[in-house]
């Protein structure tokens, strides 16, 4: 190198472009030729017909710049300069921009803990940068599989909700305007609902996410919901296995309505497919429960139950009737009542539409109701019937890639991980 | 040390040398800091910023480090191009490891490599931590950005 620099006049340099189509042009130039030259002589159509201020030239990581000779950047025999087109709709400013020292907009938000939203609350807790600090729970408390794996069961939440420290949290945090105001916010459905924030606060709403009795109660209800055909809920008689989806994660909400109840309010359709307290322990999983469970409003059952009874209620047959009920003293009815805007026939009672019923337990577990929690706001993804190589066809090639042959202790891992490639190798590791 | 550092250096050449001649994927490109660097140590790097959101048709420049113990550990990496992206130093642009999977696990992974007398592809490089990084971009490719070509002050 040292050689071919000291007769730079006469040096040339033999080198390759890779445009991003792929395309690969060889190009023999004097070393002491300048970026803008190589620019110019690849704009011609002869090369890429790309004009010069929309050519990018990537040589060994760093950009070229136009006034730079290309010896410069040392650019070995052969090797390969990268050229990126930037969009012409978009003329991005000529290279001399990144000298200058532009200070950044003002609506970027600083913090960047703040991820997509950059009102929420929580996201001074979310940044990656407090992952495995002191005062966060550590991964022991998320259960197996850094809490991919099986959710904590009722008891263990309503255990969780006897702590006075965790039950104060939540209080705290429901007494605070601007927490609620953020809950509301981030939450289509209580956003159009005018009385949100009255219900938020109501001490019946503040009791249903507090007390462990309420818990308990709606987990027994829940229980009735998904029970087997073979343990019928009280005084059914009619035992014809036609509700046996109603385990499957996969199942759509097209399920026919619990056998035992004819014509029931509610079906267990949407229940199958995301059992509403299933999607509570989820909540429980997260290191942040004591945050993320009150930023959901109610869930279903105790909604319709415990204000309406004042007890927990311990039949099912009492929770057709109460949620059967017109509802106007109920301080939730509005809640059942918000999708009924949106022009769904069943929406006057939850139970009986799986949609809303389903709407009502994303509202719960779903990350788009815990808002920053989950840095993205998507809803649950569509239930998938895929087979696993190809639904996790992804996950298996990055396992794959880092080292991992077995295929079926890959599916295996990738199954107990719900599909999260960190919680899968974490298993395979562990194995 | 000794030991370590024969396998890190032959190691860092092959990737060096994959880097310049662009066999990579095509989404980025790295290279030696200096070329004259016999230690293999600074790094440069470029990120073709995804497409379909505010990374579109920009580049991003890294730098990245790889220490002593490089492949054991995990390379420094940091963003010169300024970056709105969660578990990006606004400071300095250092990339927080545990923000990305592949950073977050790679001291693992080598671990279970290392067991692995010949595996048959090297799944830690600095290209797939660029990529890894790049995808983590993508995820977040909404985010609002600062102005394309902007750097974080300490690299001007």
């Amino acid at each position: 190198m040292a050689d071919t620099a000291e007769s730079a006049a006469e040096a040339h340099i033999t080198f390759k472009v890779k445009s991003s189509n792929d395309k690969v042009h060889t190009i023999t130039m004097p070393e002491s030729a300048k970026v803008l030259e190589l620019k110019q002589k690849l704009a011609t159509a002869e090369f890429e017909g790309v004009a010069v201020e929309r050519q990018r030239l990537i040589y060994s990581g760093r950009v070229l710049k136009n006034d730079d000779a290309l010896s410069v950047y040392k650019i070995k025999h052969l090797n390969t300069i990268h050229m990126v087109k930037s969009a012409a709709s978009n003329p991005t400013p000529a290279p001399a921009a990144s000298t200058s020292s532009t200070p950044a907009q003002p609506a970027i938000p600083q913090n960047m803990a703040a991820g997509a939203s950059a009102g929420n609350l929580l996201a001074g807790l979310t940044g990656a940068r407090f992952a495995g600090l002191a005062n966060l729970p550590s991964r022991d408390m998320f259960g197996a599989d850094g809490g991919m794996g099986a959710a904590p069961n009722e008891d263990q939440i309503a255990d969780m909700l006897s702590n006075p420290a965790i039950a104060q949290t939540m209080n705290e945090a429901l007494n605070n305007p601007a927490f609620v105001d953020q809950m509301i916010q981030s939450n289509p459905m209580l956003a159009n609902m005018p009385n949100a924030r009255e219900m938020l606060q109501s001490p019946y709403f503040r009791n249903m996410m507090t007390n462990p009795e309420a818990l308990r109660a709606a987990s027994r209800l829940r229980r009735m919901y998904e029970a087997p055909p073979s343990f019928p809920a009280p005084g059914v008689t009619d035992t014809t296995p036609q509700g046996e989806n109603s385990n499957n994660p996969a199942g759509s909400g097209a399920v026919p309505p619990f056998p035992g109840f004819p014509g029931a309010p509610f079906g267990t359709g949407a229940a199958g497919g995301a059992n509403p307290f299933a999607a509570l322990m989820a909540a429980g999983a997260n290191p942040f429960a004591g945050f993320g469970a009150p930023t959901n409003p109610t869930p279903s059952a105790p909604a319709s139950n415990a204000p309406s009874t004042g007890t927990p209620s311990t039949g099912a047959q009492d929770t057709a009737n109460n949620s059967a009920q017109p509802a106007q003293a109920n301080p939730f009815a509005a809640l059942f009542n918000a999708p009924q805007a949106t022009g769904s026939p069943a929406a006057q009672n939850p139970f009986g539409n799986p949609e809303a019923l389903q709407q009502l337990m994303q509202l719960w577990g779903g990350p788009g109701g815990l808002g920053g929690l989950g840095g993205a706001g998507s809803p649950p993804p569509p239930a998938d019937n895929r087979p696993p190589e190809e639904r996790y066809a992804e996950q298996l090639r990055q396992l794959n890639d880092m080292g991992f042959f077995d295929f079926d202790r890959n599916i295996a891992a990738l199954r107990r991980s719900g599909g999260s490639v960190q919680g899968a190798i974490e298993h395979l590791l562990n194995n | 040390m000794a030991v370590a550092q024969v396998p890190r250096n032959f190691k860092l050449l092959a990737e060096l040398e994959k880097g310049e001649k662009g066999m990579g994927a095509g989404a980025c490109s790295y290279g030696l800091e200096d070329p004259e660097d016999i230690y293999f140590t600074h790094w440069r790097g470029t990120i073709w910023g995804p497409p379909h959101g505010q990374h579109e048709n920009r580049i991003y420049e890294l730098k990245m480090e790889c220490g002593p113990n490089y492949p054991k550990e995990p390379p420094t990496i940091h963003f010169v191009s300024m970056i709105n992206l969660p578990g990006v130093s606004q400071v300095d642009g250092a990339v927080d490891k545990n923000a990305v999977g592949i950073l977050r696990d790679w001291t693992r992974i080598a671990t279970e490599l290392a067991k692995n007398p010949r595996p048959k592809e090297d799944p830690l490089s600095l290209e797939s931590a660029l990529i890894a990084i790049r995808k983590y971009m993508e995820e977040h490719k909404k985010l609002p950005q600062p102005p394309e070509g902007s750097k974080y002050p300490m690299y001007n």
